[in-house]
């Protein structure tokens, strides 16, 4: 197990250093060429007023919050999952009753333009 | 000259362009789009071609001069004008082509050169100075009293507006520039944003309305001008496929467009046919960028209905203009629409989500591909 | 060092070596099917365009365009977030690796076929929130900025849909790892027992890579997007990586709903690969014919029609499990 992950990691870290590597492959490609007027953010043709960084208006945000109810409610599917089959029509009987009450939420959630782009 | 393996390997790719369209230039620039040595490019950081079309009038030449300055090295600007060249300042590598010359060859020898080195990049237009001059004055080097003043790094931040249900957010200001390729020739939008949601828009102004002189349109070459109206909807109709995320159905659109003969007429049904199939294409369009008779002001005018209905009709008269007989140039029949009809757009796109706001404006079919129209005084 | 960690260390080694040879296979594995995706993103172009299947040029674009993107000059803007812009595309395929080293190539061949290969493979998945986020955010441009927001409402959609699939085909198997997924679909394979989860599953797959229909982010309406400031190495690095996202995918659906290595006369590794590839060329079909998606439609629709519909799968699993 602990091999696995370390597997795992290694990987990872490996793959991210190569496309690192990559991605500064000739980055002293002329710093003289990284002019402030080449710099200018893209938006056809003029300047912008402001920085692009600010309070934005992220119109999902209620969405996210019922997101992190279900996030929730996957943390106890995944033992269910490994047992299903042992337990039989039990487990099966109380995941329903648990998907519905969740689906009863989604609804409300629905009813109340939660998923509408504010 | 020992040329390396990357770089013949890189001139053998499509030239990326980024076509930067002038007066009458649309159609000309759509001629191109079908051809696989070429690649239309979306930002002008991905080109190594500007590719100038078309005449620019004096107030828009800043922001041709800070595209061409966004463009990444290596890069050559082409200029493609139906009058004898401009000589730009500053830009001794400037090809100038005019009317009959092949425009592809000469693009991707452009590319081409560029990359084997032959052809130096070109330089700045605009000067290398930031923004604005900054001192850093806080303590984490911000100008000005705190976090609201000054302008950190040559600009300032966006200042808090009121939003709604108490919330104190930031818009963004910001000018969507002249030459983006959602926005008809010369169109400036003057938008806030708060979040994705154009809170604000005004229109920028549109010299080429005002009857500033233009010089003569790019000589599109027509071998069947009464085909002209039929090429310019299925154009139209293929840039609405661009745009939303079928660049394979627009090339395919783009070079029937091209080859269009009097019996295409069968070509022209199987696209209109395919494209009442598409469920995505239809769900993004539909019940998007509505105008109504009232706003405006004639009940036959051409941009009725909304976004769905306005592409569907388009392609119905192009199946419905190569089978009857020509009926003239098209100045004296239906009423097209121009560019004085945008007055309609702030509006229209006033707290319309982003993607919304811009399937609308490609929506809106102006001046559809006659060059000569865009010289006449506004109604 | 004493005696006691060098010995455990020596015992940890020879299963270090199976483990070497599962990260290089993963490794050229993924750098093999990025290029074989982008060969059939051009065949597939080419076809739906109507220009043909130019053979000859087909199999060397890829090449072709990489080169071009290595000869072009890096970019800057104005007042990036230099290091989180640099990591981006780094972290977002180093992710994909996590991702695919759940997956076994052959039986017992995997760099980390855990017992909670799933929930790894749900980890990976979440956290590309944060890398395209930042892809986004750091470049501090407008549009880019747009582009971020996007993807993080469309990725969030979708995350429930792709959980409630795997734990749909993790059922028969009893067990969350993807090697018992594979294994339990000796009989039969999951996309005929369970045929809601792969059509659902391929939409998770397009929409975490961001490919097709679901290319919010790097959209055109926002001239790229995401991807409008950077350029040359920068852009080769972000295209490569969203490439091996949606291999990756394409790997992870071949697994548990085509069987994996499953397959009688070629040997295992080969199995995965051509089902792979089949997956592939699914997803640049759809890539092609099917137009953009818009945000608040669509995440109207994740929830209101695609997490119902893994709610059914999800439950005629459970009965046929039963």
């Amino acid at each position: 197990m602990l091999t696995a992950f370390a597997a795992a990691f290694g990987a990872t870290v490996g793959m991210a250093v190569a496309v690192l590597a990559l991605r500064l492959y000739r980055a002293d490609y002329d710093p003289a060429m990284l002019t402030w007027s080449r710099a200018v953010p893209i938006l056809g043709g003029r300047e912008p007023d402001t920085h692009a960084w600010s309070r934005y208006h992220a119109r999902y945000l209620p969405m996210t919050i019922v997101l992190i109810a279900f996030e929730m409610e996957m943390m106890f599917m995944y033992p269910w999952a490994v047992v299903f089959v042992e337990v039989g029509a039990k487990a099966f009987i109380e995941m329903g009753v648990f998907l519905l009450i969740l689906s009863i939420g989604v609804l409300y959630a629905w009813r109340e333009r939660v998923f509408a782009w504010q | 000259m020992a040329v390396s393996r990357l770089a013949r390997l890189a001139a053998q790719a499509p030239a990326p362009v980024y076509a930067a369209v002038g007066a009458g230039a649309q159609a000309a620039v759509d001629g191109l789009r079908a051809d696989s040595r070429l690649r239309f490019v979306h930002s002008p950081r991905h080109a190594t071609v500007l590719l100038v079309a078309g005449a620019v009038p004096a107030p828009f030449m800043p922001p041709l001069a800070r595209v061409h300055d966004q463009l990444s090295h290596p890069r050559t600007t082409v200029w493609w004008t139906g009058e004898d060249p401009v000589t730009i300042a500053g830009l001794p590598t400037l090809t100038c082509l005019s009317a009959g010359d092949d425009v592809v060859a000469r693009l991707t020898d452009a590319h081409r050169d560029l990359v084997y080195g032959d052809r130096a990049t070109e330089e700045d237009l605009l000067p290398d100075v930031p923004p604005n001059e900054w001192r850093g004055v806080g303590e984490n080097g911000q100008g000005g009293d705190g976090m609201m003043g000054g302008v950190p790094y040559g600009r300032p931040m966006a200042m808090t507006a009121d939003d709604r249900d108490g919330l104190a957010l930031d818009p963004l200001s910001l000018t969507l520039g002249p030459f983006l390729e959602w926005l008809p020739p010369g169109l400036e939008l003057h938008v806030t944003l708060q979040g994705d949601v154009l809170t604000h828009v005004e229109l920028g102004q549109n010299p080429w309305l005002q009857g500033a002189p233009l010089g003569a349109p790019v000589n599109i070459d027509e071998p069947l001008p009464h085909l002209q109206r039929t090429r310019a909807k299925l154009r139209y109709v293929a840039r609405v496929l661009d745009l939303h995320g079928l660049p394979a159905l627009a090339h395919r659109t783009y070079a029937l467009a091209n080859t269009l003969t009097p019996e295409s007429g069968a070509q022209i049904g199987r696209l209109q046919h395919r494209l009442h199939r598409t469920t995505a294409l239809r769900w993004s369009t539909k019940d998007v960028g509505h105008l109504s008779s009232q706003m405006l002001g004639s009940p036959g005018h051409p941009w009725n209905g909304d976004a769905m209905v306005r592409w569907q009709r388009a392609i119905e008269d192009a199946r419905n203009l190569i089978t009857e007989p020509d009926q003239g140039p098209g100045q004296n029949s239906d009423p097209s629409p121009d560019a004085a009809d945008l007055a309609v757009l702030p509006a229209l796109l006033t707290g319309m989500e982003f993607a919304e706001a811009v399937t609308t404006v490609v929506s809106l079919e102006v001046a559809p591909g006659l060059p000569s129209r865009l010289t006449r005084a506004p109604r | 060092m004493t005696g006691a960690p060098m010995a455990a260390m020596a015992a940890m080694a020879p299963a270090f070596a199976t483990q070497w040879w599962a990260i290089v296979a993963a490794w050229g594995g993924l750098a093999f099917g990025v290029y074989v995706l982008a060969v059939l993103d051009e065949l597939s172009f080419g076809v739906v365009a109507g220009s043909g299947l130019r053979w000859r040029d087909t199999w060397r674009m890829p090449a072709r365009r990489a080169a071009l993107a290595l000869s072009q000059s890096p970019s800057r803007t104005e007042r990036p977030d230099q290091l989180l812009w640099i990591l981006a595309p780094a972290a977002y395929a180093g992710l994909a690796v996590l991702a695919l080293s759940t997956i076994p190539f052959a039986p017992g061949f995997a760099v980390a076929d855990v017992r909670t290969g799933i929930v790894v493979f749900g980890a990976a998945e979440a956290l590309t929130f944060v890398a395209v986020y930042l892809h986004g955010w750091s470049s501090n441009s407008a549009l880019s900025l747009v582009g971020a927001y996007r993807f993080v409402a469309q990725g969030l959609s979708f995350m429930l849909v792709s959980m409630f699939v795997l734990i749909a085909v993790a059922l028969p198997a009893e067990s969350l790892s993807v090697g018992q997924i594979v294994e339990s679909q000796h009989e039969t394979w999951n996309v005929i027992r369970q045929p809601l989860g792969l059509p659902l599953f391929l939409i998770v797959g397009l929409g975490a890579a961001f490919w097709g229909p679901m290319n919010l982010p790097d959209s055109p309406d926002l001239a790229g997007g995401t991807a409008a400031e950077i350029s040359g190495p920068m852009y080769l690095a972000w295209a490569f990586a969203r490439r091996c996202m949606l291999v990756t995918y394409a790997a992870m659906s071949a697994s548990v709903f085509l069987g994996g290595y499953l397959g009688p006369v070629l040997p295992g590794p080969v199995w995965l690969g051509l089902k792979s590839v089949l997956v592939m060329g699914l997803y640049v079909t759809i890539g092609h014919l099917v137009g953009r998606f818009r945000v608040d439609r669509f995440m109207t629709h994740a929830w209101m029609v695609l997490l119902p519909l893994s709610f059914g799968a999800l439950i005629l699993a459970g009965v046929v499990a039963l």
